[in-house]
């Protein structure tokens, strides 16, 4: 069982960064199991809530709990902990996506593309919304996006899929798994299958790219 | 493509995305339920799921048109238009003009709409369906347009 799931046990817990501060993240701490207990002559007690603003960067983040509406106290050093993990789990998908999104804006301009990252917001309850890069590779009136979708999926650190765009149509699905980003691709007039996640999948390379460009154009075009 | 038309392409899209996981979760309950691998609570009824399982493309289509408008009226918006179209097909219309979108990407656009306008308000007139898949493909080829200005 992942340290995310046995904290999930103990608390509720969202977070998301500050919109007049970027870097700078939100962490709500609710403990659970005691939303229904009643105090004396029946009125539900108030469930106390553990907020900290954190600080500095993701290796070694600042707490800041002054503005808790209720004190941590002795749970302080596991808040914190939590906040810790969740912020090294976001640190590390940023590092894989940014790793990614820099190996193809290379590999697409080396392969004779145009390439412009833009940045795209993403929501997730683990770790908060964060601003992650998205690619665009454009050649002649093809374009297809890289896109970051989720930090975490079954069996899989990470999924980005590739798109043909306007239409927004699926291409390939790419799957961080064991250390490395592997990409599901639906050959046009390949197998039928009933998601992308089931067709034949490779290791990420220049080859693999420029195999999956070289088809777009065709069917794009 | 300028990064607040990207925004609202991601976000028809993160719809589309939305719907099919709906309707993965929707026909394994049902395969549940049939099989009887699972048992309903309360007063739902198996009628209960079966009619959400029907109706959630319809449901999803008018999602994905709403969250299209909002996209077009903030486009008007932020060219400093006074009046904005208070109606889908004048909305389109006026959209299209300012940008010159003329041909598929308008008609499509407009068939959307009219397949739209038939779930929510239940017309029998004959139009053409789509597929949340389609009508996203539609809408993002449509709002790409506004890149150029926007």
């Amino acid at each position: 069982m992942t340290a995310e799931k046995v904290e999930k046990q103990r608390y509720m817990v969202s977070v998301y960064e500050a919109k007049d501060a970027p870097g700078t993240f939100k962490f709500t701490f609710v403990p659970r199991g005691l939303q229904h207990e009643r105090g004396a002559g029946g009125a539900p007690k108030r469930v106390p809530q553990h907020i900290v603003q954190v600080g500095g960067n993701l290796e070694n983040p600042v707490f800041d709990w002054s503005g808790s509406p209720d004190a941590p106290g002795p749970a302080q050093d596991e808040l914190e902990q939590i906040a810790r993990d969740r912020l090294a789990a976001l640190g590390a998908w940023l590092n894989r996506v940014g790793d990614l999104v820099g190996r193809v804006e290379q590999w697409g301009k080396e392969l004779g593309w145009a390439t412009r990252r833009i940045e795209k917001r993403l929501d997730d309850s683990g770790v908060g919304t964060h601003r992650v890069p998205a690619l665009l590779l454009q050649e002649d009136t093809v374009r297809v996006l890289l896109e970051p979708v989720s930090r975490r999926a079954s069996g899989a650190e990470g999924v980005v899929d590739l798109y043909l765009m306007p239409a927004y149509d699926d291409i390939a699905s790419l799957y961080f798994r064991e250390g490395n980003w592997h990409v599901h691709y639906m050959v046009p007039g390949g197998k039928a299958v009933t998601t992308i996640k089931e067709t034949e999948s490779k290791p990420l390379s220049k080859e693999t790219l420029a195999a999956i460009l070289q088809e777009m154009k065709k069917h794009g075009q | 493509m300028a990064n607040e038309t990207f925004a609202w392409l991601i976000r028809f899209k993160e719809i589309e995305r939305e719907y099919r996981a709906t309707r993965l979760a929707t026909d394994h309950l049902l395969q549940s339920l049939q099989t009887g691998a699972l048992d309903l609570e309360g007063d739902l009824k198996i009628l209960d799921i079966n009619r959400a399982s029907e109706r959630l493309e319809g449901t999803y289509i008018a999602s994905l048109f709403s969250e299209f408008e909002r996209g077009l009226k903030r486009f008007l918006r932020a060219q400093n238009l006074r009046k904005i179209p208070r109606y889908a097909e004048h909305l389109i219309n006026r959209v299209a003009a300012r940008v010159g979108i003329a041909g598929d990407p308008l008609q499509n656009a407009h068939k959307v709409r009219r397949y739209r306008n038939k779930l929510v308000h239940h017309l029998t007139e004959e139009t053409e369906s789509f597929t949340v898949r389609k009508a996203t493909s539609h809408l993002c080829i449509f709002f790409d347009r506004l890149r150029t200005a926007w």
